[in-house]
């Protein structure tokens, strides 16, 4: 639509964007600031904007004790990351292929993560996070795998089967994850999974499939037979025209498809409190803080609050075209 | 994209680089959970010559890589001892890990768990008195006499009170070890009360004069007295204590319900009385965290608490109010009747379908019971042994006296398991006015009776 | 593509679903009519239909219904309101200022819900900025109660779903054709006419499929509710989610609990059908 032009109509835009930017802000704010605090300053009935910060929530919360060499340990591993990132950003320009370059970054960063509690005295916190890297990854690795070929099948298919298929997907997508989780627990108990890393992939592959087989589904429909076609012409088969002609055109999508899928294996609260005993991811580690158990859990859940969200706030940083762009391909295609 | 992701990088850098620079200077994190006695870091150089340090885990390695689990719920005490046990996982070949929740979701957690069968994924569990019936009265529990005995002077275990052995003893087999000592006592300012011309309150009729004299409406606090009602468990534990109190018990010897008596009736009335003098509406959502900060902020004249939470009001980090905060006893429900309140005690419980040595748990369990470790335990909650009752804070004549003239142990039937999950159902809707006491406790009476029925307890 | 091709492609994923969530679905109908607790979990008795029946007769599952249903009337049409009207805003503004304003605004919605649960919460302890801002204007000390801890319950559902709504509306209106709008300006429409009559028509499907999704979502509500109430009783605001729960972990009733989650798939059948038939129909037409 044409924009408002007089003054008073932009500014008022302005101030209620603003306002919502706010509301949607607040408890962040609020939170990382708790998460600073002292216990005292924290507790304080008169909430306190002005104080002296200190980095003792987070140090209890991933930290064991405090090294010695803390600080030149912190700019090593700052250092390293930062190398790492440039690598990525940069990957096209160098003289080496992207894919190595790409896999030398995810090693490098696979062994940060390995190395730090070799470097420091972690807490639990720091398992958390590894196994919700785990979980995270390994989910997303797997339902795109299998979700990939199921929506390319279903766009390119066109018998009943693939409808109803379909259909019946919709319908479990809509389901509650409390109807599975019981006879989870059993299947779980009856093979002995319980508490491993791959029953929770496994499920959450499982209840994501709908989901993403819907989504990818819809992008690949937006792909015109005839490329393909012209490739198996050529010679190649079904899958390997699929691989190296569908799929490198399919990337912006199988990346929206990708962070979806991320954020429900990372936000996952339920199925992995009720299928794991010891190997939790973070958001049933900071479920821990929610009891009233102790009034030292406000500052440290508010810590854990602003470590288990800083990496999606990058992830949004990052990959916001592309999210907007995955909810929107899910509505404007139904 | 190439502009904003630099932008993003330069910005990462910079904080970082920044916040780094920040830290510094600060000095060593105050670990709370660290005892104030020297502790060694373990710094290789001078493993060879040092002598032994009692206050690190002393095992021997195992022979085999070994992973304990222990399952457990947090407050400052617990979370020292939780500590403790993952110290031995700088002995080689051992980890320790535990595994800390909210208490309710850690409970539900070993009843999944170990309700199952097969292999516990837990090799210690942590349970207070109203666990040890719910799991070591069905056999998910060890016995542990054979360990008990053999590490009895290795360990001074005798230095732990035999009433404690007794909340954790079951004919005559002992699941667990006592850990923690807690009860339910007054904390409150000495200095506001002096303003008001009050002491200590013996009843609850005088904690009621007091709330009367403070008044409900008083601006400078946010209620005169507490007690805990805010959630279903904590009714049912105040419901107990003033149950017994009043001289009634759960349950009778066929396990029939017994609790929904007269004592029963008077005990829940006794409650909301106490609740609508002294709390008013919002008592009833005023949960212990809030009661705790209340008081250490001054806007809580007075309150009945847990003792291992009494430990946190002469903390300094927690409030400047530390000197004007005295203790007393639990309050008698009515002139002549026992205190209402309990003796408490925490447990580590050894799962008896657990895949490793037992010896060796409960050597962890032990390094992280011993003298040493209590010591500084002492600074932060409640203790069991005896001969660190030195190290403690100045509420524990309050909490002994109340262990001493109070109501004893929650009985260790399984059952009750039962009743109390009923009645944390139904007890709060008393306090809403939807149900009378009456009613509540009988509509919990009727539903035990139909599950403990199903499950065997009752025979028909 | 043929049938054979179809199928090798399509195996894992079929595979996957079928072993995880049809099986269990069935699993699930069955354990239900088990009088199942944690003391019996490897021995269940048969019962039949009674913990159907039971449920059905359950006054506090109709509470939790209830609740759930309020949850439902006020934050779906909410969102969709408040999201439609951002939408509309972040129309006028420039692109470089739009970016900006949607990174922030989906935040809300990303984040791990127990941890967004978790900061709303704090906001409103006694030590928190809303309970401060509360008793600044009213004069009262914020306290939990059952309207207070069911409007926090409300309030944090629409924070946490508008953004959804309001990306999706979002993209919907770049397709809007601009021919169209010039037209209708020709014509000489105010803006408020030319909303009315071109744009809502437009997202019409866009306005019923975020109506089905929200409703589906809050059906299936929990982590908000699990925080917030701490599932006590005196609130009263169980949801169905919570209350299988509870009846699962705190009750102990297994069976009653996978009773529950089954009449609440019921449930969801039922106002999922039509649209499924008529999703059924178009698929069709399209083949």
């Amino acid at each position: 639509m044409e924009k408002v032009k007089s003054p008073l109509g932009r500014l008022s835009i302005h101030l209620f964007l603003i306002l919502f930017a706010i509301y949607s802000l607040i408890p962040f704010f609020w939170t990382t600031l708790q998460s600073f605090k002292t216990l005292r300053d924290a507790n304080s009935r008169t909430p306190i904007f002005f104080f002296t910060p200190t980095w003792e929530n987070y140090q209890t919360l991933w930290l064991r004790t405090v090294p010695e060499n803390g600080a030149l340990i912190a700019y090593f591993l700052m250092l390293a990351i930062v190398i790492l990132i440039c690598l990525l950003l940069f990957a096209n320009y160098m003289p080496v292929r992207s894919s190595l370059i790409y896999g030398f970054v995810f090693l490098g960063f696979v062994a940060i993560l390995w190395g730090i509690p070799r470097l420091v005295e972690v807490a639990k916190f720091y398992e958390y996070f590894i196994n919700t890297i785990i979980v995270t990854v390994g989910t997303v690795v797997v339902s795109i795998s299998i979700g990939c070929l199921a929506g390319y099948s279903l766009a390119r298919y066109a018998g009943y089967a693939g409808v109803v298929i379909l259909i019946a997907a919709l319908g479990f997508r809509a389901l509650p994850r409390l109807a599975f989780i019981l006879p989870y627990y059993w299947i779980g108990s009856a093979t002995n999974l319980l508490d491993t890393h791959l029953l929770v992939i496994l499920t959450l592959v499982a209840v994501n499939q709908p989901f993403a087989i819907w989504m990818l589904r819809s992008f690949f429909m937006d792909i015109p037979r005839e490329l393909e076609e012209s490739a198996m012409v050529d010679g190649c088969n079904r899958l390997t025209a699929f691989l190296r002609v569908i799929m490198p055109i399919m990337w912006p999508g199988i990346v929206s498809t990708a962070l979806f899928t991320l954020l429900l294996a990372y936000n996952e609260f339920l199925l992995v409190r009720l299928l794991t005993q010891t190997n939790w991811t973070l958001p049933v580690a900071i479920s821990r803080f929610t009891g009233g158990e102790d009034p030292r859990h406000l500052t440290l859940a508010a810590a854990a609050a602003v470590s288990a969200t800083i990496p999606i706030i990058l992830v949004i940083l990052f990959f916001q075209k592309n999210l907007v762009k995955g909810l929107a391909a899910g509505a404007v295609k139904g | 994209m190439q502009k904003r992701h630099l932008i993003t990088l330069i910005v990462i850098l910079l904080s970082g680089f920044t916040l780094i620079a920040c830290q510094t200077d600060t000095a060593e994190v105050p670990q709370p959970t660290s005892p104030s006695a020297p502790a060694a870091q373990p710094t290789a150089v001078e493993q060879v010559e040092a002598p032994v340090d009692p206050t690190a885990c002393n095992l021997e390695p195992p022979a085999q890589r070994t992973t304990i689990n222990m399952i457990g719920w947090s407050f400052p005490i617990t979370d020292y001892y939780a500590a403790e046990l993952e110290k031995c996982s700088r002995v080689q070949n051992l980890t320790v890990n535990a595994n800390l929740l909210a208490s309710a979701d850690a409970q539900e957690q070993v009843r999944l768990a170990l309700s199952a069968g097969g292999t516990s994924p837990y090799d210690i569990v942590h349970g207070a008195n109203a666990q040890v019936g719910e799991w070591a009265g069905v056999g998910w529990m060890m016995p542990l006499n054979d360990l008990v005995e053999k590490y009895w002077d290795e360990y001074n275990l005798g230095d732990i009170p035999q009433v404690a052995w007794e909340g954790v003893t079951i004919d005559g087999q002992i699941y667990g070890v006592p850990i923690v000592g807690n009860s339910l006592h007054i904390i409150y300012r000495q200095d506001i009360y002096d303003q008001y011309g009050l002491s200590a309150p013996e009843t609850y009729d005088d904690v009621i004069a007091a709330c009367n004299a403070i008044g409900l409406d008083n601006r400078d606090f946010d209620m005169p007295f507490t007690i805990n009602l805010s959630a279903g468990w904590a009714w049912e534990i105040e419901f107990f204590q003033f149950l017994r109190a009043y001289g009634g018990d759960f349950l009778d010897a066929n396990n029939n319900p017994t609790f929904n008596s007269e004592a029963g009736v008077k005990a829940v009335n006794r409650l909301v009385e106490v609740a609508n003098a002294c709390m008013g509406i919002a008592g009833y959502t005023f949960d212990l965290n809030a009661q705790e900060v209340a008081m250490q902020i001054g806007t809580l004249p007075a309150t009945n608490m847990w003792a291992s939470r009494a430990a946190n009001m002469s903390d300094p980090e927690r409030t400047v109010l530390h000197e004007a905060i005295a203790y007393a006893p639990a309050p008698r429900v009515e002139a002549g009747s026992p205190r209402a309140g309990s003796a408490w005690n925490d447990f580590y419980m050894i799962p008896a379908n657990t895949a490793n040595d037992p010896d060796l748990i409960f050597r962890i369990i032990m390094e992280a019971a011993d003298d040493y470790s209590q010591r500084g335990a002492a600074e932060i909650g409640m203790t069991t042994r005896l001969s660190v009752a030195e190290f403690g804070g100045p509420y524990l004549a309050a909490a002994g006296q109340t262990v001493a003239e109070g109501i004893g142990i929650y009985d260790k039937n399984p059952a009750v398991g039962i009743v109390r999950a009923k009645l944390g159902q139904f007890l709060p809707l008393v306090g809403t006015g939807e149900m009378t006491a009456q009613e509540a406790l009988d509509a919990a009476a009727a539903e035990y009776i139909v599950e403990a029925t199903a499950q065997g307890y009752i025979d028909n | 593509m043929n049938r054979g091709t179809f199928f090798r492609f399509a195996a894992p994923s079929i595979i996957v679903m079928s072993l995880l969530m049809v099986i269990p679905l069935l699993m699930a109908i069955w354990l239900g009519m088990q009088f199942m607790t944690f003391a019996n979990i490897t021995s269940p008795q048969f019962v039949g239909l009674r913990n159907y029946i039971e449920v059905l007769q359950d006054p506090r599952f109709w509470q939790s219904f209830r609740f759930t249903a309020l949850y439902a009337a006020i934050v779906v049409p909410a969102q969709l309101v408040i999201g439609f009207t951002v939408a509309l805003l972040l129309d006028q503004v420039s692109k470089f200022i739009r970016g900006i304003y949607l990174s922030i605004f989906l935040l809300p919605f990303v984040i791990v819900p127990i941890v967004g649960t978790l900061m709303f919460k704090q906001l409103f302890e006694p030590s928190g900025l809303m309970a401060y801002l509360y008793q600044t204007i009213f004069d009262t000390r914020f306290y939990y109660s059952e309207m207070s801890v069911k409007a926090l319950v409300i309030i944090h559902g629409i924070w946490y779903v508008t953004p959804f709504a309001l990306v999706t509306y979002f993209a919907g209106l770049q397709t809007l054709s601009q021919d169209l709008l010039e037209a209708a300006s020709m014509d000489g429409a105010t803006r408020w006419q030319k909303i009315r009559h071109i744009v809502l028509p437009h997202v019409r499907s866009l306005t019923i499929f975020i109506l089905l999704i929200s409703i589906m979502d809050a059906y299936r509500v929990f982590d908000s509710v699990f925080i917030l109430t701490q599932m006590n009783p005196i609130y009263k605001a169980n949801t169905i989610m919570t209350y299988t729960f509870q009846t699962a972990v705190t009750v102990q009733r297994l069976g009653k609990a996978n009773a529950m989650a089954i009449l609440t798939v019921v449930g969801i059948m039922i106002v999922l059908i039509p649209f499924l038939i008529q999703s059924y129909k178009e698929q069709l037409e399209e083949r």
